[in-house]
């Protein structure tokens, strides 16, 4: 033996014995160490055995001898790749009769330190051969030639010799081992691990290139028995647990197993099998018994169980979604509706809701719903880990409920309008909030203030979310809203333009825009009002406080006013005034007054009226009607004044309609309001045509002001359904409209796809199949459609 | 900081970085380890491993040549790379030796390029008398010869 | 004289001397000498110095020298000395590589032609006991051939031919063969000419209208006409032996299925089962009838002859032809394009969509709908299964054949794209706007645009395009995108171009006359 101290050349046989000496060392030894100097001897080896060898042939005889031409690394590197893989061979032979000696987790331990030792040794062999590799071995395989490099042909050389003949009964050890650890026991994983990793390394194809082969022998012969047997041992488990405890210590325990194996996978497993193994266990241990899980879901629903709940949650998740979650999210969807539907059952037998108090009805209905919507959306949070599934399972329980409950028939949208009073008792100064809405406050933590009221529109806007005929809301807030304004009675601007902005923001621009228009032309008439009061009408001062609003009808829900009455002069000249100061501003628009929305404030002396009445009189607010009347009663009585009474004048029904210009509706409710204050006295029990009227000259009251301008409830009932006919129009103008838009685009079309795609096209409600036939019928009628003249049932566009 | 002693014994330190340009003391580190003890490299003289590792303190921080060992130098680093071969026949050719060697496939490659510039454009007796090779062929083989490499000229 | 006698001491002197005190010693004598034997001196040393990089480093370091070579240095190496002939062309490795490289083919798929299997692994090292050593290589005899046939190419060098159409003046069609023209006219003629001479070799009669749809494989012929027929010809006899009738309009487009190992080179490279579709060679044409019709390919030599005697006024019903397959009904316009592979036939209408049809069932599998105008012309990648169309919106379209999705829209064309060709992995695309345009395939980047006048004709091999344009035949180059030169110009009009790797030839139209040009590359030209 040559010594290692200088590096080998000379013959090929001299060479080989010394690289034989080496690669001994480190399949053997490679925990001795070793130097840098074999090291380099045993690569100078190579070298030379590929280069030298060549070179020490004359030159002369390169054409004599053909196979030394051209050879170099080529000829010599096929004789010393040869000569190194049969000694490997007859290593790896030893290597397999040693293993003979061992069994069970005795052979476990003697693979695994074994293959620890050869990876590392076919590293640093393939190292020491790159000279090889780079040219003898890479020219093989650009040629096509099956030659793995020195790395690969020494893995192929341990599947061949060793893996193959002891795999059975290795994996029989690595079950095992892995059974104690299932059961609890200590043992050592990181042998499962080395296993692992040589039945992965092992799993090179015949060229060592084509990675989609590269998984399979750990497939083969590894992952599929493991998951079998993990799967057997599960199923037993689980069967066991199930013996032992009831369903819900069941679920914590495989909860906790399943952890477990998460866990255990990182450390020994290939990460390729980490899902099916998760996949097995989790068909073992949930999915074999998720009917009985599921089972659960609905008493754990009633109990509120907020642990239970999430465990029952995360372990369904493991499943396939239509095994798992999708029939806890039917549950739970059937559950939140009931829930919802349930608690506005029990608020529709209130007193206040019997009594037909629309205000309390709103907040009642409100409240209820949020409290359903609020309990479940906790839930959602804490025990389903805000799943996008179930959120949208609580979003459509709570538009189903919201929409169709007891007190909101379907197909009623009574819904929208219930909001709409209830934003309205929000922000209409003196609303439920104050009056009714003590629970409401109460139950947001007291104190009334501005925060109060911005927490509470906010939870009204989750309400919104959930209504289906927005544009029914829509209407009736936008006539609250103008109600609120034209009357000042708004809490304050800025809470109105933040709801204003958040429906924005649910709606859309469109949705909101007339509403933005109303808080423009607020401002805007303020400004008129002070450039009118600094303006002189040819010298003419107006008599009294006057403000007005200018509004663009467009914008506002105001119709004009039914009756047209004769003002008193004073007010006349004002409002004549006024009408020449806005036609030099703004020439060619036309305002028109709009009296059932005026007021007015006067101050009335009753002839016997005693104490302070009697210096300061009473104040009255009045609507514009009610001023037109009690003015004809301000003539001067009493002898030569045509009046006999001190009280003034007596007039019948007839003489106030002349001097008035009412409508005897409006007579009739104003005449209602001032009798019953009792500051007009009437000669019937009920004013009527027949009654005559006259002013009521003891009339007392503790208070000094009293507004007699209030609406009345009748009023309030006509507009709610005037609202609704107009949403109906409305309805039927968008879906005309949409139809038209439609048309115009695909010129031709049959009805049903006409009719799906109107309904698609319009969002703010869902519009009805007869309602859309209708709209069809009608344009046909106006010549926009025709039907086609061969198929009927396809409509084409008249341009 | 590596040790490297050549075929005269001569001991030259080179920073780890530098040297792991070639693959073989890349490989000899990391298979038995920084043991600080001295590497030897048999197979190279001292000055000639003084140029390689000035060709490879040069290419420092380059990682990519490492990986792409096709591709020759930039075209800012072909100043350098030409100048850098700009020496004797018989130094650029222990450089070749040295690079194969040493396995530094970027600097085989400059090297060799080299080699095939000096050829290129010659006529055959011109590279004979550039590399002093011998014609052996008789005068029939010669003429034989040439006619079947005749497709190349015009 | 005693100078001469101590002269033996210093040189044994010089020898003892350790190597430092050596090249001292030698520059302080270097110093003394004077210039005429410095100069000797030199001439002395540069020999010594100088080194032979082929023969002595490892030959596996000297080839990679001979990889940064061009080719005639290479072949000027191998004139050097018997050594640098043995490294140079002992090796098949060489010039293998320099062969896959210049036919865009990978090294281990480089086959030679040569049978006898002297290029299996080192190609000459046979030569060695023969008299005269010259080491042999197939690689690079084939390479030579290349190369000289290239350079004749780029240089023009050619032996040029020139004859009048005798068929008619419109040439719709051209095939070549080894030893044919066969060229189809919008008359109903079909020629065959003898490629050498130019002479009129056969006529093949029967057609009663113009044909447009040509085809040959090895000594049949198979063309369409706007007699609604399809015909079958022996093209050594010009015998019409099968004669099928069905389509109720022209015949536009026929392609021809042989079969083939359908195989993906994935598949290939994981061994899996050889497939060959289809499983007899089939003929499916394209009509503007709306129709495409799928028959058997017959052989003119073994299949008993098909002609029946009814008139073109009535046809036979097709179920009494026994060549008939069926009919591919979908189509709504026109059939104007047609491809295939093994089973799988794609048809492209004006009726602007791409029908992938399976010709065993004749189920439509996808209709590729996306263009906005009428489809004029398909290319298929085999390979990564791909359609490729063009289309007179101006764009190419690029679909996955399995799955029916658009998944590429090439656009830059500016009208219609009424040529496409897709050879080694190269896309070539010519259009009305007179741009030929080379996709780099996958379907990168264009690359640079060429203009000339409209085009009206080209073909491909990966390496060339032969164009015909109004006036002039150009070659480019595909790789570089350049244009290389004109083969012909000075013509009114350009028919037909078609070229094999030796020869090219050319149906154009100068001072109202039809001419075949054809060139010979592989010919020394006539002086």
């Amino acid at each position: 033996m040559s010594a290692i101290d200088t590096a080998p050349s000379g013959d090929a046989d001299t060479i080989w014995a010394y690289l034989v000496d080496g690669i001994d060392h480190i399949l053997l030894k490679s925990n001795e160490g070793f130097e840098y100097k074999r090291y380099m001897n045993l690569y100078t080896g190579v070298y030379n055995y590929c280069t030298t060898l060549r070179t020490s042939i004359p030159l002369t005889f390169s054409t004599v001898v053909p196979d030394m031409a051209g050879s170099g690394a080529m000829l010599f590197g096929e004789q010393l790749y040869k000569r190194l893989q049969e000694h490997i061979s007859i290593y790896m032979d030893g290597v397999a009769a040693s293993s003979a000696d061992f069994t069970g987790d005795a052979l476990l331990a003697f693979y695994t330190a074994e293959w620890n030792k050869y990876v590392d040794s076919a590293k640093i062999i393939h190292n020491i051969f790159s000279y090889l590799n780079r040219h003898w071995i890479k020219r093989e395989q650009e040629e096509g030639n099956a030659v793995n490099d020195v790395n690969t042909m020494m893995l192929h050389l341990w599947r061949e010799h060793l893996f193959k003949k002891v795999h059975k009964s290795l994996l029989e050890s690595v079950f095992r081992l892995i059974k104690h650890v299932r059961d609890g026991q200590v043992a050592d994983v990181g042998m499962v691990k080395s296993v692992v990793d040589s039945f992965v390394s092992l799993g090179l194809d015949e060229i060592g290139t084509n990675s989609n082969r590269k998984m399979e022998v750990y497939e083969k012969y590894f992952q599929e028995p493991f998951l079998a047997m993990s799967t057997e041992y599960y199923e037993a488990e689980s069967a066991r647990l199930l013996q032992e405890g009831t369903i819900r210590d069941y679920m914590v325990k495989i909860a906790q197993r399943l952890q477990e194996e998460d866990d255990r996978a990182l450390m020994y497993l290939h990460p390729d099998s980490v899902v099916p193994l998760k996949n097995a266990l989790n068909a073992a241990l949930i999915g074999k018994h998720r009917e009985e899980l599921i089972q659960q879901f609905q008493p754990m629903l009633v109990a509120l169980e907020k642990d239970d709940l999430h465990r029952l949650y995360t372990l369904l998740q493991r499943l396939e979604d239509s095994e798992g979650l999708e029939p806890m999210r039917r549950t739970f969807t059937e559950y939140v509706t009931n829930a919802g539907r349930e608690a506005i059952k029990q608020i529709s037998g209130s007193e206040d809701i019997k009594a037909g108090n629309l205000a309390a009805e709103s907040r009642l209905f409100v409240e209820s719903l949020l409290r359903v919507h609020d309990l479940y959306a906790k839930m959602l949070r804490e025990s389903f880990d805000d799943n996008p599934g179930f959120s949208r399972a609580l979003d459509s329980a709570c538009k189903d409920f919201v929409n169709t409950n007891g007190l909101c028939a379907s197909g009623q949208s009574r819904a929208p309008v219930l909001l709409a009073h209830y934003c309205d008792s929000l922000l209409k100064k003196g609303g439920a909030r104050k009056a009714g809405g003590a629970a409401a406050v109460a139950a947001s933590g007291g104190a009334n203030d501005e925060g109060d009221l911005e927490a509470l529109l906010s939870q009204a806007i989750v309400v919104f979310r959930y209504i289906k005929d927005s544009d029914v809301f829509q209407k009736f807030y936008s006539r609250f809203l103008a109600r609120r304004l034209v009357n000042e009675q708004s809490v304050s601007i800025d809470s109105e333009e933040a709801m204003i902005s958040k429906l924005k923001e649910i709606s859309g621009v469109e949705f909101t825009s007339k509403m933005s228009r109303m808080f423009l032309d607020m401002s805007l008439s303020g400004e008129m009002n002070d450039a009118y009061s600094q303006s002189i009408d040819g010298g003419f001062e107006v008599p009294f406080n006057f403000n007005m609003k200018v509004l663009h009808s467009v914008s506002w829900p105001l119709s004009l006013p039914a009756t047209q009455p004769q003002l008193p002069s004073q007010v006349a000249q004002v409002t004549d005034s006024f009408n020449r100061f806005y036609q030099l501003k703004h020439n060619g628009r036309k305002l028109d007054w709009l009296w059932q929305h005026s007021k007015a404030e006067i101050k009335m002396f009753f002839p016997r009226a005693t104490g302070p009445a009697a210096k300061a009189g009473y104040t009255f607010q009045v609507t514009t009607y009610q001023l037109a009347i009690l003015m004809l009663f301000n003539e001067e009585s009493g002898p030569g004044t045509g009046y006999d009474s001190p009280n003034g004048p007596t007039l019948t029904w007839v003489q106030i309609a002349g001097a008035t210009g009412l409508d005897d509706d409006t007579i009739e409710g104003e005449m209602d309001v001032l009798c019953k204050a009792r500051v007009l006295s009437c000669s019937t029990p009920k004013p009527g045509k027949g009654s005559r009227f006259t002013l009521n000259g003891g009339f007392k009251s503790k208070k000094l002001k009293m507004n007699l301008a209030g609406t009345k409830k009748p009023e309030q009932k006509r507009e709610n359904k005037e609202t609704m006919k107009s949403v109906e129009q409305d309805r039927r103008y968008q879906i005309e409209a949409a139809i038209v838009r439609i048309m115009k685009a695909r010129k031709t079309l049959a009805h049903r796809q006409l009719v799906q795609e109107t309904i698609s096209q319009i969002k703010l409600f869902q519009a009805q199949v007869p309602d859309i036939k209708q709209a069809i019928d009608a344009l046909i009628e106006r010549e926009y459609l025709e039907r086609d003249a061969d198929s009927r049932d396809v409509y084409k566009y008249l341009a | 900081m590596v040790k490297l002693v050549s075929a005269e014994g001569a001991v030259i330190d080179v920073d780890r970085d530098i040297i792991e340009q070639s693959a073989l003391i890349r490989n000899i580190l990391q298979d038995v380890g920084d043991t600080g003890e001295p590497i030897p490299v048999p197979n190279v003289s001292g000055p000639i491993l003084s140029k390689v590792i000035e060709y490879c303190t040069h290419h420092r921080d380059e990682p990519e040549r490492r990986m792409r060992s096709d591709t020759l130098g930039s075209d800012s680093d072909r100043g350098f790379d030409h100048n850098f071969c700009k020496v004797d026949q018989g130094t650029l050719f222990d450089i070749i030796l040295a690079a194969n060697f040493l396995d530094i496939q970027p600097l085989l490659d400059v090297a060799c390029l080299t080699v095939a510039y000096m050829m290129k454009g010659k006529s055959v007796e011109e590279i004979r008398s550039t590399f002093n090779v011998q014609n052996d062929f008789d005068e029939e083989e010669e003429a034989k010869v040439r006619s079947a490499n005749a497709w190349c000229e015009n | 004289m005693a100078a001469l006698y101590s002269m033996p001491s210093i040189l044994t002197t010089y020898d003892q001397l350790p190597a430092n005190m050596q090249s001292f010693l030698l520059y302080q004598l270097l110093r003394r000498t004077p210039r005429p034997i410095l100069q000797f001196a030199t001439q002395t040393m540069l020999p010594v110095l100088q080194r032979d990089f082929v023969s002595e480093l490892p030959v596996e370091v000297s080839h990679h020298i001979l990889k940064f070579m061009d080719t005639r240095s290479l072949c000027r190496a191998s004139c050097v000395s018997r050594r640098w002939q043995d490294v140079v062309n002992g090796d098949a490795k060489v010039w293998r590589a320099r062969l896959s490289d210049a036919r865009v083919l990978p090294p281990a798929q480089m086959q030679c032609r040569r049978a006898d299997g002297a290029c299996d692994g080192a190609g000459g090292r046979v030569a060695a006991h023969g008299p005269v050593p010259v080491p042999t290589n197939a690689f690079k005899e084939e390479f030579a051939r290349d190369y000289v046939l290239d350079r004749n190419w780029h240089e023009g060098k050619c032996r040029h031919i020139s004859f009048v159409s005798e068929g008619g003046s419109v040439v719709t069609c051209v095939q070549l063969t080894d030893d044919y023209i066969i060229a189809g006219f919008d008359t109903k003629n079909i020629y065959v000419y003898d490629i050498t001479t130019g002479a009129t070799v056969r006529q093949l009669v029967g057609h009663e209208g113009g044909v447009w749809a040509l085809a040959v494989v090895g000594n049949t012929v198979i063309s369409g006409s706007t007699d609604r027929t399809v015909r079958i010809w022996d093209l050594e006899t010009g015998r019409c032996t099968h004669v099928f009738a069905g389509h109720s309009s022209t015949v536009r487009c026929l392609q021809v299925l042989l079969p083939t190992d359908t195989r993906t080179p994935l598949e290939r490279a994981r061994n899996e089962p050889v497939r060959y579709e289809p499983s007899e060679p089939l003929i499916v044409t394209g009509s503007r009838d709306t129709t495409l019709r799928v028959w058997k390919l017959p052989s003119p030599t073994k299949d008993t002859p098909y002609v029946p005697r009814t008139g073109a006024e009535m046809p036979p019903p097709p179920r009494t032809n026994p060549y008939f397959m069926r009919v591919l009904e979908g189509h709504t316009d026109s059939v104007r394009a047609v491809a295939g592979f093994g089973n799988l036939v794609v048809s492209g209408s004006y009726d602007f969509a791409i029908r992938v049809w399976n010709v065993v069932t004749g189920q439509c599998l996808h209709v590729l709908e996306g263009h906005t105008a009428k489809v004029y012309t398909l290319a298929l990648d085999t390979n990564l299964h791909l359609v490729i169309s063009g289309s007179l919106d101006g764009t190419i379209r690029v679909w996955d054949w399995d799955t029916g999705a658009c998944v590429r829209i090439l656009r830059g064309h500016l009208t219609l794209v009424g040529l496409l060709a897709l050879d080694h992995n190269t896309l070539v695309s010519a259009g009305a706007d007179a741009t030929l345009r080379v996709w780099d395939h996958p379907m990168q980047q264009p690359m640079p645009t060429h203009h000339t006048n409209a085009i009206t004709c080209f073909q491909h091999d990966g390496t060339k395009i032969v164009s015909g344009a109004d006036g002039t035949v150009k070659l480019w180059d595909v790789r570089t995108g350049a244009f290389v030169r004109d083969l012909l110009s000075g013509l009114s009009g350009v028919w037909q171009v078609r070229f094999d790797r030796r020869r090219c030839v050319a149906a154009v139209h100068r001072n109202d006359v039809s001419f075949f040009e054809v060139m010979d590359f592989g010919a020394e030209p006539e002086c």
